[in-house]
């Protein structure tokens, strides 16, 4: 049985798209437009590339609110130097200030943009290369140090039972020494949980010089119950996002940073 | 004279030393640090070295020797990879970075360090996510604040950054800056 087609889909078929290619920032862009125009970077035609990159902001169906800006930002500047090349010559004096919400102020110094950001982007698509080289290679994990810990504390070869239990009664040894004696805790008194949280944010701002402080420093020399105490304020920071706790790798210290 | 194996049994190498710690390490090992652990002169291990290069280029053998600024470590031939992945789930294996993080990766390895501000100026484009998710991977970290105006940030390129991408060392990186595309 043949299927007509409904005359809407047919339309939808006899429409004309582009799809469009996209751009990392206004850049990115204005350099595709200009290596489009086949010139060389020195002689763009300052007018038809500043047409072609508006028609390209307008093509668009909706503008990524998060990117608009830039990219409009390089328009006004487009514009900026354009309005400027046709008026005659201002005292210069007056102009600069009101640049520095431009992109530049200068074709030199437009050119000089370019030219540094493709610098960047030809350095990126070697980084690709190399990425895609490199993620052929599989490396050790990290976690492959309990092998050797197995190997040295019983021999693969000759083990019988009593090395085994010899073994289990040392890491029950080592777990009994270890453990925290079992305390019921109770919160200090004259110190309140909000009153704590406080004193920690207030530390961290004092001193804005330090980047960031290891652990300890809020934990040791103190009481078992104001410890508790501030190791659950460090939680708690955490959670709501004031703090964020970082370690370089296992074992390391651990360390307390501000928001930023 | 390489057979140092304290009068047991069974003579072991250097090159069989070498081989062992390199298997067993889940970081480069310098050769200073080979040096130590067998006990030989820095010419014989680098002599071992290159033995080991040579035995892992064959066919039958499934390994690289892998040179880093820290040392050399061992890591699987690329061309073994297609049939590896799949002991791992998608989750487990690296997505590969965005056109936006490598960017910002080659401004900052080039000029660092530097601030977000001064990245954002090159690219023309805001930052704050890609920067995020680099400090996030490892791939950059914080190297203190710039002198000035509102101390910004500065960062800097890590070691997990040339493991990352194979690069030596940052000189090697200067090299692919004169590539073009």
């Amino acid at each position: 049985m043949r299927t007509l087609k409904s005359p809407k889909q047919k339309h939808d078929e006899s429409r004309y798209y582009v799809k469009l290619p996209a751009f990392e920032g206004p850049f990115d862009l204005l350099f595709h437009l200009i290596n489009k125009e086949e010139v060389d970077i020195w002689d763009i035609p300052l007018s038809r590339i500043t047409e072609q990159y508006l028609e390209y902001l307008h093509s668009l169906q909706e503008l990524n609110t998060d990117r608009a800006g830039d990219f409009l930002v390089m328009a006004a500047s487009l514009l900026h130097l354009k309005s400027r090349m046709l008026l005659p010559q201002a005292p210069s004096l007056l102009i600069e200030r009101e640049e520095e919400a431009l992109f530049f102020g200068s074709k030199e110094e437009l050119v000089r943009r370019l030219l540094e950001y493709k610098l960047y982007k030809s350095m990126a698509v070697q980084l690709k290369k190399r990425e895609e080289q490199q993620k052929k290679i599989f490396l050790r994990l990290p976690e492959t140090r309990k092998i050797y810990f197995v190997n040295k504390q019983l021999n693969f070869y000759g083990y019988d039972l009593s090395l085994l239990q010899h073994a289990l009664l040392n890491i029950e040894k080592k777990k009994n020494k270890n453990r925290f004696k079992q305390t019921n805790i109770r919160l200090p008194e004259g110190i309140s949980f909000s009153k704590k949280i406080q004193h920690i944010i207030t530390r961290l701002k004092r001193n804005t010089a330090r980047l960031y402080y290891y652990l300890e420093d809020f934990l040791l020399k103190r009481e078992k119950r104001e410890t508790v105490l501030t190791f659950f304020a460090l939680l708690e920071l955490a959670k709501r996002g004031s703090i964020s706790l970082r370690q370089e790798k296992n074992t390391d210290r651990i360390q307390v940073l501000k928001k930023i | 004279m390489q057979d140092n194996g304290a009068g047991q049994t069974t003579t072991v190498t250097t090159t069989a030393i070498i081989e062992a710690a390199l298997f067993l390490s889940h970081e480069p090992l310098s050769l200073e640090k080979l040096r130590q652990i067998c006990g030989a002169s820095l010419k014989k291990v680098k002599d071992s070295l290159q033995e080991i290069r040579a035995d892992l280029s064959r066919n039958e053998r499934g390994l690289v020797l892998l040179e880093t600024l820290k040392g050399f470590q061992l890591g699987t031939k690329p061309e073994t990879a297609t049939y590896l992945e799949k002991m791992f789930t998608e989750d487990q294996i690296n997505t590969p970075l965005s056109q936006a993080a490598l960017e910002t990766l080659a401004i900052i390895a080039s000029k660092q360090p530097v601030t977000r501000i001064e990245i954002e100026n090159i690219r023309g484009v805001n930052t704050e996510g890609v920067i995020e998710n680099l400090l996030k991977r490892g791939l950059i970290r914080i190297a203190g604040r710039k002198e000035g105006l509102g101390r910004p940030l500065l960062y800097e390129v890590t070691d997990e950054f040339l493991l990352y991408f194979g690069i030596k060392d940052l000189a090697e990186l200067e090299i692919l800056k004169g590539l073009d595309t």
